[in-house]
């Protein structure tokens, strides 16, 4: 019986193993599925679609019939969102994908729904966030670990636009953060040449040290992790 | 329509409940899911006679000769005879017909036996006794219509073959014209000459055409002839007219599929690997085909697959459609706690959603 993890994206699908990776090589053998957006899925870029949520539940719920599976994490950016508008969306693609009443309360806290009359499977959710906000690149300004000189004067870049009265959202900058981060303040002169397969997101975060895994930013994460 | 079918001690089906059937109906699913053995259970159900249990996998005038006492054995589950077999097909309005085969016991024989010599017929006492083994196996098959339990026929094997009594007419029974077209199988040139003629007078032919230019969009013309035997002629421009036989695997099957469907309005095409020898390119233009002409002549298919590409250009054409009637796509496996053969029942988003990330959804 296995243990799967839900998350938005393929850069929260390679943070996420990465940190599991971090915790412990095979934390209690939990996978993280595939995203529920592709990469170049443009439904996605406006946000969590109801729909995906949905599909990406029936189709592991199809999966527990066949294989079985014991636990679902469900892992979702908080962005500007209260938590309990969040809960609501995970609890409405529940009642439809497993035609029953139960609910989740909380974040982190485990409910039991039926598959069917012989099978049930444990879920649960959290919300990616920096003091009850943002998303994964919110999460990863916060966690850096490395010198972020180009990155960090991308402020007088975002300076610039807002006294040109054009605006630039707190998601989208922290995008351009990250990657600036990624890309010039920990990619070496070498790796530059080969910035594709050297500097990726995937690269960056599980083969480099680049952000601190042991920050305090990170354990309401890692408490959600390890109760599987 | 057929809405659901339930099957107990059938082949590989233990105690399972299939449901979810649309118009068009594709199965998936890992080798030995259940999905032929599901096609044998509505044809079965269906059409219980001699001639569809001599189509079933394991069964031949051979095997039944040289082992009659175990002729009907691969048709229970775990080969366990001593089983009520029961196939139960539901549909729109929850109206079942529940077909059941049980093995008859030696007494059954001899009851049959003696009641013939009564009547005055001695062929089987004549029969039976000429044949100094004991080596015999009944088969009684029988409906339950609500609380009744209606025999309809008793098969005897034996070493010389079968023996069937007929103890009721199927046509009293609400029952669907039923085909079944098997993975390897391959109509005569005479049948679906014969086929052909029929909807040609019945104004179908242009349909056929058409399902034949889905494979080769150069031929122009559709016609029978009997040059030895008959057979259907296919022209191309500027070539002379060929037989069906020499275009290959495909056309036949395609001919056999849409003669079936278009002379047999109302009834039900069962299909089994359904994708053989059709190219991948032409697969999505075929199944629009196919789902025009069920919708336009009622009839449901049930057709099993391996394959991902007629999957997926299946899946195209029914999102196309935007119509939970007109197909549904089950995927076979078996549940993970009891192991018996379940149906998931997959919508189309969901389906796309899956495919397009690589899921497993034929079994896997």
């Amino acid at each position: 019986m296995s243990k799967i993890l839900i998350v938005e994206s393929e850069n929260d699908k390679y943070f996420i193993e990465a940190l599991l990776c971090h915790l412990h090589p095979n934390l209690n053998g939990l996978q993280v599925d595939e995203p529920m957006c592709q990469i170049d899925d443009y439904q996605c870029l406006n946000g969590l679609d109801q729909k995906k949520l949905t599909n990406t539940l029936c189709n592991l719920k199809d999966q527990a019939l066949k294989d079985g599976i014991e636990q679902i994490g469900i892992i979702l950016d908080q962005d500007n969102e209260t938590e309990k508008n969040r809960i609501n969306l995970v609890n409405e693609a529940i009642a439809g994908v497993f035609n029953t009443q139960i609910k989740i309360s909380v974040i982190a806290q485990f409910v039991t729904v039926p598959i069917d009359d012989n099978l049930t499977v444990e879920l649960a959710c959290y919300f990616t966030n920096v003091d009850g906000k943002g998303e994964l690149e919110t999460v990863l300004k916060a966690i850096k670990s490395q010198k972020s000189v180009y990155a960090d004067c991308l402020e007088e870049w975002r300076n610039c636009l807002q006294a040109r009265e054009k605006e630039l959202s707190d998601k989208d900058f922290d995008k351009f953060w990250v990657s600036v981060y990624q890309r010039f303040d920990c990619c070496s002169k070498k790796e530059k040449s080969q910035a594709f397969k050297k500097c990726s997101q995937e690269v960056s975060l599980k083969n480099k040290k680049i952000y601190n895994f042991d920050s305090p930013v990170l354990d309401g994460l890692k408490e959600f992790l390890k109760s599987f | 329509m057929i809405k659901e079918l339930h099957i107990e001690n059938f082949r590989c089906f233990g105690k399972s409940k299939l449901s979810g059937f649309s118009r068009i109906n594709l199965i998936g699913g890992q080798n030995n899911a259940g999905k032929t053995a599901f096609l044998e259970a509505l044809y079965l159900n269906n059409l219980p006679q001699v001639s569809t249990l001599m189509q079933m996998r394991g069964i031949s005038i051979e095997s039944i000769k040289a082992l009659p006492e175990k002729a009907w054995d691969s048709l229970f589950l775990n080969y366990n005879n001593q089983l009520k077999l029961t196939i139960a097909s539901f549909d729109e309005n929850q109206v079942s017909t529940s077909l059941q085969l049980s093995r008859g016991s030696q007494q059954e024989l001899l009851g049959i036996i003696n009641d013939s010599e009564r009547s005055g017929k001695n062929e089987l006492s004549d029969l039976f006794s000429n044949h100094s083994d004991s080596n015999f196996s009944l088969l009684n098959l029988s409906y339950q219509m609500g609380e009744q339990n209606i025999p309809i026929s008793t098969l005897v094997a034996y070493s010389q073959g079968i023996w069937a009594k007929a103890n009721r007419l199927l046509d009293e029974i609400n029952l669907h014209q039923i085909y079944f077209i098997s993975a390897a199988g391959k109509a005569s040139s005479k049948y679906l000459a014969e086929q052909y003629d029929l909807c040609y007078v019945q104004g179908h032919s242009e349909k056929v055409k058409t399902a034949f230019n889905i494979i080769d969009p150069s031929i122009q013309e559709v016609r029978t002839l009997t040059i030895g035997q008959s057979s259907i002629y296919l022209v191309r421009a500027n070539e002379p007219a060929m037989p069906l036989a020499v275009f290959g695997d495909a056309m036949n099957r395609v001919a056999d599929v849409i003669l079936k469907l278009v002379n047999h309005q109302g009834g039900i095409l069962l299909i089994d690997e359904v994708e053989n020898g059709i190219h991948h390119a032409h697969q999505k233009d075929l199944w629009k085909w196919l789902f025009a002409l069920t919708a336009e002549f009622n009839v449901q298919i049930f057709a099993t697959t391996h394959s991902l590409e007629m999957l997926t250009a299946f899946k195209e054409v029914l999102l196309e459609t935007d119509s939970e009637e007109a197909g549904a796509y089950l995927e076979f496996a078996r549940h993970i706690k009891t192991h018996e053969i379940i149906s998931i029942k997959r919508d189309m988003d969901n389906l796309d959603h899956a495919l397009e990330r690589h899921k497993g959804v034929r079994g896997e």
